[in-house]
């Protein structure tokens, strides 16, 4: 029997409805009048599940995987490629992987059962073969070497290397060119029967669409699973940062920094977010006196929050990135020990009450926010009271206890020949 | 609801796109300017300096914490290079007053309104006349710091090197980010002048996408008014939104070395407007090049693991085709041939099946039928077709491409003609 109850934001005035699915599946469905449907049929495995226990076994497994098996999904026993049944009902799909998820896709104006039914088969029906794993390591080969040659990306997994001891937020999604060499079909079918377990994923819809509908596609083509998802072991992580600062170089026309604080798994998101823009946010003066000082130009802060590893960063450009660290250690000091003003409190819960209202002006922002709270066990509907809830002593609580030296770490990204620095280094 | 297209005087649009649906609404000011080496330089550091400060608001903190009382409104000021025109844009998007929270009776447009009189009125000069020295030396160092950016994401500077290439000598090589000695020349009386052609003789066109209730209408056409006033006397200026490009361009093969670890391959097509259907060459390009499904995806990426991305785009205002794939250096002979060969097939209306050309006219469709979910991407394609001396109605586009057949597709794949193949050669060390 399935579990269907509608569930809402008083402040926003906004609904959701929440089924469970007998097959276990969790289905949300958001009732939108906007032109196009968008839907997202994902699971709660990503590229962290290196090392998991099915069926009595232990399994290791290369990095890269996850995503590897998102690309092979697309492809169906009888050759064909499910791309072209999207197309055939003028829908537009794609997927993504990321540290915690993979996540399949549909946005479409017409057919959106079909589109439906057609994304539900793709990923209920994996096809690999020695062969067609093969043909994939090219493609994303490439890939990878494209996300390598960004600085923004060697810029984040460094910031990473030196937050994380073993938690494995410092190894790429798409793993590297020699990791995904060692990938098979057997190995893929391993990971698929371990994660794509029904009770580990989430069917997210928004659009102008009818409940019944969904379901009765749902009820046709999803079969009922009594297998439970794998359990994935992690290394122990340390507290603190691991060091203080590391770097590299390559083809950028200034040093590229990012700062980023190791934030305990427990402290809850919004009270982070509403710290992490009441003290770096572009309304405050940490960020005014570094632009006003002409240290740096590009400026951006968020916040990571991927199960175990919560992380706040800071990223910009900067001619003098030690100088930059040296104030955001001395201010991280001033607001740990002073605490955040009252104004810049109220100035960041207006900010993200606008910011949580704007989700819903989105088919596709809606769904994938919604499918963020299956993953991450919060749901959506609720996070502007969950704004509106936070206190400032919450806030205060949270800085005096993260904005701390010793979690704390700097990646920087040189131009080539401007000397990269030995680990921990301090200029 | 329709779009409310009103021309105040020569010079002054103002476009009104209704949409009850959406929680945040947006408000363009777009003021265009004729496309010159000069003006990019000048134009992108007025941008920076009237977001920089105003007089009432001196500096970016006041400025930020204003937005940010505004429930995060969002002001954002920038220099756009069309390709026969520049443009000073000022976009905000802001809360529709409906969803402020209980209570709160904050004007969130008069407050935003506000802010663009300022910029436009009150920037930080001082009594001489002169611009915040401090200030222009600090916002051109930035500028210089973009611009030699512009290296760091290799995709973006291939694209802007094959431009600088394919129309070396016509406006569309300009570099958007301008050159080095150009922002290094700009003095504070070229800021004023160009602030003053803005204001008193750039056709302006105003954009409003949200729930236009009557309230607001009467903000709005305050702001009409006080720019109306603005020029008072002064004539609207003529600017040219055809850009000059040259009829035949001589194929060329060029080749540059980068340090990355993949190399960027650019081939560039000129597509013949005057034999073609407009509507034709959209699906041309996305049968060629426009999705998982398109023959360059299937062949180039899917066949042959050549790449991870192979695409077309197609660029109706200029009527210029672009191919674009990552991969490795070795392999560009390799997918150059199989993007010819996939060409040559389509210059054949047999070889273009019904699936395929109906998948492409859905996929078009679909993209059209979705621009008015969201105010924001609603309003930049109206202004994108509106300043490209476009068609604005999305229905039209529907229509048309829903009537293009297999003969008028192969007929713009064989007026497409190659001008430029572009390498980016990855050439990194580990």
């Amino acid at each position: 029997m399935e579990d269907r109850k509608a569930v809402s934001s008083p402040l926003l005035g906004e609904q959701i409805v929440k089924i469970t699915h007998e097959s276990g599946l969790t289905v949300y469905i958001s009732k939108k009048n906007y032109q196009a449907a968008y839907a997202v049929f994902g699971t709660r495995y990503g590229s962290l599940e290196n090392s998991f226990e099915v069926d009595g076994e232990r399994v290791n497994v290369p990095h890269g995987i996850a995503h590897f098996l998102e690309h092979k999904m697309f492809e169906s026993e009888d050759g064909s490629d499910a791309f072209e049944k999207f197309s055939e009902h003028g829908a537009d799909a794609n997927a993504f992987t990321s540290f915690d998820r993979t996540a399949y896709i549909f946005s479409c104006t017409e057919n959106f059962y079909s589109s439906l039914e057609a994304l539900l088969e793709m990923v209920t029906t994996p096809h690999f073969t020695e062969q067609n794993v093969e043909k994939e390591k090219g493609i994303i080969t490439q890939e990878i070497k494209m996300c390598e040659d960004r600085s923004t990306y060697r810029l984040y997994y460094n910031l990473m290397k030196a937050l994380y001891s073993g938690y494995p937020v410092m190894i790429p999604v798409a793993g590297t060119v020699d990791s995904i060499q060692k990938i098979d079909a057997d190995l893929l079918y391993k990971c698929y029967r371990a994660f794509y377990r029904m009770s580990n994923m989430a069917l997210c819809v928004c659009g102008d669409v009818d409940e019944d509908k969904v379901m009765e596609t749902v009820d046709r083509i999803i079969k009922k699973d009594k297998e439970v998802p794998a359990i994935s072991f992690y290394p122990e992580e340390t507290e603190n940062a691991v060091t203080s600062i590391i770097s590299d170089e390559m083809d950028v026309s200034k040093p590229l920094v990012a700062i980023g604080v190791k934030i305990p798994s427990e402290a809850k998101p919004e009270t982070l977010e509403i710290l992490c823009t009441a003290v770096f946010g572009e309304s405050e003066e940490f960020y005014s006196e570094l632009y006003e000082n002409r240290l740096v130009n590009q400026y951006d802060i968020g916040c990571d929050a991927v199960r175990n590893a919560k992380t706040m960063i800071v990223e910009c450009d900067s001619d003098d990135p030690h100088g930059v660290f040296e104030r955001f250690l001395a201010f991280s000091e001033k607001i740990r020990t002073e605490g955040v003003s009252l104004e810049a409190f109220d100035r960041a819960k207006r900010i993200h009450y606008a910011e949580t209202l704007r989700k819903y002006d989105s088919s596709v922002a809606i769904a994938e926010a919604v499918f963020d709270g299956f993953i991450d066990g919060s749901d959506f509907i609720g996070q502007a009271e969950r704004y509106a809830g936070v206190t400032l002593e919450e806030v205060n609580a949270l800085a005096a206890e993260v904005l701390k030296k010793e979690k704390v770490a700097m990646s920087i990204v040189y131009p080539k020949g401007c000397g990269k620095e030995t680990e921990n280094s301090r200029k | 609801m329709k779009i409310d297209e009103r021309t105040l005087k020569k010079g002054l649009e103002f476009t009104v796109l209704p949409n009850e649906k959406f929680k945040t609404e947006v408000l363009v000011v777009n003021f265009q300017m004729p496309k010159t080496e000069k003006n990019i330089a000048v134009g992108n550091l007025l941008a920076k300096m009237i977001s920089r400060g105003t007089k009432k608001h001196e500096n970016t903190l006041k400025i930020n914490r204003y937005l940010a009382g505004l429930y995060s409104a969002s002001l954002n000021v920038s220099h756009i290079a069309l390709p026969a025109s520049l443009c000073l844009r000022i976009s905000c998007s802001f809360l529709d007053e409906r969803y402020l929270p209980g209570g709160d009776t904050v004007s969130v447009l008069s407050g935003v309104i506000a802010l663009i009189k300022e910029m436009l009125e009150c920037p930080l000069v001082n009594d001489s006349g002169e611009w915040n020295a401090e200030y222009m030396e600090s916002e051109k160092n930035n500028l210089l710091d973009e611009l030699r950016a512009q290296k760091n994401s290799k995709d973006s500077y291939a694209m802007l090197r094959l431009n600088e290439i394919w129309y070396e000598g016509y406006s569309l090589a300009l570099n958007p980010g301008g050159t080095e000695s150009g922002i290094l020349a700009v003095t504070s009386a070229d800021l004023s002048e160009y602030l003053d052609a803005v204001k008193k003789s750039a056709p302006v066109t105003l954009v409003y996408a949200g729930n236009f209730t009557a309230e607001k209408e009467k903000k709005c056409l305050e702001l009409t008014d006080y720019l109306s006033n603005l020029r008072a006397g002064g004539k609207a200026t003529d600017i040219d939104r055809s850009p000059e490009i040259p009829d035949i361009i001589e194929f060329k093969n060029v080749t540059e070395e980068t340090d990355a670890k993949q190399s960027r391959m650019l081939l560039g097509y000129g597509v013949d407007k005057s034999k073609t259907n407009m509507y034709a060459r959209m699906v041309f390009s996305e049968i060629f090049g426009g999705s998982p499904v398109s023959r360059l995806f299937t062949n180039v990426r899917e066949r042959m693991s050549l790449c991870y991305y192979c695409q077309s785009i197609y660029r109706e205002s200029i009527g210029k085709l672009t191919v674009r794939s990552g991969l490795d250096a070795e392999n560009r002979d390799k997918a150059a041939k199989e993007t010819e060969r996939q060409l040559g097939l389509l210059c054949d209306s047999g070889n273009i099946t019904e699936t395929e050309l109906e998948a492409a006219k859905k996929s078009l469709i679909n993209n059209y039928k979705s621009i008015k979910d969201g105010n924001g991407q609603y309003a930049s394609w109206y202004l994108g077709v509106k300043l490209g001396g476009l068609d604005t109605d999305i229905d039209g586009y529907i229509g048309g491409i829903s009537e293009v057949t297999a003969v008028q597709v192969a007929d713009v794949a064989k007026s497409v003609r190659p001008e430029i193949s572009y390498l980016l050669a990855g050439a990194a060390k580990e």
